[in-house]
């Protein structure tokens, strides 16, 4: 349902994104695995609609959404858990997730259900509802983090770089969460440098570096592959 | 090059020469206009240098403009200080007031500079208005006797307006320029190449007041009067903006464009102040929405003239 | 036995603060929202005096009924300006922001001058002037009105900032700017309302203060110091914040006047905001 096609992005001078070539289909849980400035927050950028592309196309569900501001973006069904959660730590739990809904007044209206969904999967932040954001643990706001993502009821949720900062243990916790997201039709695009964990849980897999995807393929056979170890991804 | 670079010097040779002259022959306007024209030369060079290029925007620097001429009046008149001697002095206490500010206003960057400047001239503002001194609330008015002549007050102008420009021109391209310039644009960065910001920014500090104290003089001298009211006033800041950016932000040509265009301006709205003000402040909003290099930075740019000053 | 006068006096103090940090309201609207500088914030609020003024005198009106009025002139004012003069500067070009809202300043201070000359104006309602007795204290009644309305205005302004999505999106922005893009928010949007309302704060300071005290085409002047004095004193991190520094600002400036004689009041009072800025710019009480 998401095509990204040859799709090229700068900062300025700089070219981050080399011909770019990725898709995402229905109920997936798509990897893209990179080292550090690989290009992977620049590609989450220019999805959403903060950096606009130089040259490609982004399709979204058959319509090209490469120019469209964030907000019409994140109507049509996108939404993204940024790199470092990037909270409003002076806010509430509950002020954080309710700023989701803040582009469409319909949306406004179906705040309590919203909320109801979010506390079912995450119900440790009903319990801090009214907490303050910064007060929280990292795994706790990294789950806001996803629960805020998860207000607008998107299609397919980006997810970058989620492990940062978190003990492994609450990180495979959020991996199940992610396939228990992903079982009720939401489509994840997970994006991260902690391979093994990740690619035990995708459904396809694609690597990038240095701005060009390398490679791409079934997760099992990625993980046995020693060649993408070694070349992309830096060893174990 | 070479030639150009002669050909502008032999033009400024000449202009020196023709201003050093002509008075002599030309009429009162003429005389008055120009003493005005030097007068916000003198004032605005510095003030465009260290907005422009250290990043120093003083909204208050007309506090040292009416010490100058708080010191000039006071000294000539209760103390037969020499008029000339009076200038030094009235240069000597501005910087002097300065030295003293530098140390809390000077660990301030940015807007909260600017706002400390307008606060502290608005402090000596009151201040001055409750002290007895300088006259309170009246202010102080020359007598007769203390006027020195138009002429000698035009040579003074010239002479301050030539120092303010070479000063501009010679720590631009000084060592303490190219610091300043480097605090102007990364204040970090240039501390960390081991730049004493503090340091420098003073130097450039004391300096200007001084030179805007010695410009008070030339103040008092030519209308005669000083008060707290229009002596603080942010009528001066206003000038000294609409000046610098209309004439050529950073520039150093601008100011002499802008003195010369605000006192035309001046000419023409006479008697009416505070139209002439609205004026400004329109000009200024527009200038800064199309034309925010003002005029010569305007020309600069057509030319492609590639010296930033 | 307590000496009655000095209660008097810190509870005009406290009063005063309370209508002091009416103009600060107004700062924390763009300071701490947008990180700009309006340098005629004061000017605005001498604006709406004069507007009341005009109401007054020619047609009668009440001031105090004026006030909504003047809000939302007000308001309608801080939109269109952030919309057209100040929104295409964003972000960064703090400077630039400072000197085109400077222009502005002059020139509404001398447009004023123009329209109303410089003799002082006062709103000036005989009824306002007669005093209420609690206990042993005198207070004139217009304290207690100007009091109240700073009072509401804070009750309301901080109950927007809390309760309204709106607010909630005013107090985020400043601190994740980008986060609240990728939440398809409009910080430009934002701002146009920030700035409405900050305008219109300053139009209420202005209506409460025309009511107690002489009022000049410059005062805007005075007025833009004392909102900075009580921000930085009372920091940008909440506009709880900004009455205590609105308290201290009018302590400092009731006191002052007390101790050493009506020029000083000023003198005290700006001597305070200038050793409060010196110590810590980003406010003694709160995170900037």
């Amino acid at each position: 349902m998401l095509e990204i096609n040859d799709l090229c992005a700068s900062y300025g001078e700089l070219q981050i994104l080399h011909n770019i070539n990725l898709k995402v289909g229905s109920s997936q849980i798509v990897a893209l695995l990179g080292p550090n400035g690989a290009g992977k927050t620049t590609l989450c950028k220019v999805i959403i609609g903060l950096i606009p592309p130089k040259s490609g196309s982004i399709v979204f569900y058959g319509e090209k959404i490469n120019n469209l501001p964030t907000d019409e973006i994140i109507r049509r069904g996108i939404t993204i858990v940024p790199e470092g959660r990037r909270l409003f730590g002076n806010l509430s739990v509950r002020d954080n997730l309710e700023l989701a809904l803040y582009i469409s007044k319909a949306e406004r209206r179906k705040l309590k259900d919203r909320l109801e969904r979010v506390f079912n999967i995450f119900p440790v932040l009903k319990e801090r509802e009214k907490q303050l954001a910064r007060s929280l643990s990292g795994g706790e706001q990294q789950m806001l983090a996803i629960g805020r993502a998860l207000m607008t009821n998107p299609k397919l949720l980006i997810a970058d770089e989620l492990s940062l900062g978190l003990a492994p243990k609450i990180f495979i916790n959020l991996l199940n969460l992610m396939k228990k997201i992903r079982d009720e039709g939401v489509s994840i695009l997970l994006i991260d440098q902690n391979v093994k964990q990740v690619l035990e849980i995708a459904d396809w897999a694609y690597v990038i570096e240095s701005g060009r995807i390398r490679m791409e393929g079934d997760p099992k056979q990625l993980l046995s592959n020693e060649y993408i170890w070694k070349a992309y991804l830096g060893g174990l | 090059m070479f030639f150009k670079e002669k050909s502008i010097f032999i033009f400024i040779v000449l202009v020196l020469f023709a201003l050093l002259i002509v008075p002599i022959q030309a009429g009162d306007i003429f005389v008055s206009n120009a003493i005005l024209i030097f007068f916000y030369i003198a004032i605005t060079e510095l003030w465009n240098f260290m907005s422009a290029h250290v990043a120093l925007v003083s909204l208050g620097s007309q506090m040292f403009i009416a010490i100058g001429a708080y010191t000039t009046a006071i000294a000539m008149m209760r103390y037969g200080v020499p008029f000339l001697a009076s200038i030094l002095l009235a240069g000597l206490v501005s910087s002097f007031l300065a030295a003293i500010f530098c140390f809390p206003l000077l660990r301030m960057r940015g807007v909260y500079f600017a706002i400390a400047t307008l606060l502290v001239s608005e402090l000596l503002s009151r201040c001055f208005s409750a002290w007895d001194y300088v006259g309170g609330g009246a202010g102080i008015t020359m007598r007769g006797a203390f006027y020195v002549s138009r002429m000698s007050l035009y040579y003074v102008a010239l002479c301050l307006s030539i120092i303010s420009i070479l000063s501009v021109y010679f720590i631009y391209k000084s060592k303490i320029g190219y610091a300043l310039r480097a605090i102007g644009c990364d204040w970090e960065a240039a501390s960390e190449l081991g730049v004493d910001e503090f340091k420098y920014k003073s130097i450039c500090f004391i300096l200007a007041s001084f030179l805007m104290g010695m410009t008070g003089s030339v103040y008092i001298q030519y209308t005669g009067y000083i008060d707290p009211i229009c002596g603080f006033s942010l009528a001066w800041t206003t000038n000294i903006a609409f000046i610098v950016i209309l004439g050529g932000y950073g520039r150093l040509v601008g100011p002499i464009i802008g003195s010369i265009l605000f006192v035309l301006l001046l000419n023409f709205l006479a008697g009416y102040i505070g139209l002439t003000l609205i004026l400004e402040g329109i000009i200024i909003v527009a200038l800064l929405f199309f034309f925010p290099d003002g005029i010569w930075g305007w020309i600069a740019r057509k030319r492609y003239i590639k010296s930033p000053i | 036995m307590m000496d009655l006068s000095f209660i008097n006096l810190i509870l005009h103090g406290i009063f005063l603060g309370g209508i002091f940090a009416c103009l600060g309201y107004g700062v924390f609207m763009w300071k701490g929202v947008m990180g700009i500088i309006n340098a005629a914030h004061g000017d605005f609020a001498v604006l709406a005096s004069y507007i009341c003024f005009l109401l007054l005198e020619f047609y009668g009106v009440d001031p105090l009924l004026a006030l909504p009025l003047v809000i939302i002139l007000m308001f309608t004012l801080g939109f269109v300006i952030q919309k057209y003069m100040i929104n295409r500067f964003l972000p960064g070009n703090i400077t630039r922001i400072l000197l085109i809202t400077f222009a502005l300043s002059v020139i509404t201070q001398n447009s004023l001058q123009i329209l109303f000359t410089v003799n002082e104006r006062s709103l000036y309602v005989s009824y306002y002037r007669r005093s209420i007795t609690l206990g042993y204290l005198n207070i004139p009644l217009v304290y207690l009105l100007s009091f109240t309305i700073a009072i509401i205005t804070f009750i309301i302004l901080y109950l927007f900032l809390t309760r309204t999505l709106l607010g909630k999106a005013m107090r985020a922005i400043p601190k994740d700017i980008e986060a609240a893009k990728m939440l398809g928010i409009n910080p430009a949007n934002i701002y146009n309302y920030s700035m409405g309302i900050s305008v219109a704060l300053a139009g209420i300071a202005g209506v409460i203060l025309g009511l107690l005290y002489q009022f000049d085409p410059f005062t805007g002047v005075s007025y833009m110091v004392i909102s900075l004095g009580v921000v930085i004193i009372g920091g940008l991190g909440s506009i709880k914040g900004t009455i205590v520094g609105g308290i201290a600002t009018g302590l400092a400036y009731v006191l002052g006047g007390y101790f050493l004689g009506p020029l000083f009041q000023y003198v005290v009072c700006y001597l305070l905001i200038l050793i409060a800025l010196i110590i810590k710019p980003t406010g003694l009480f709160g995170g900037g």
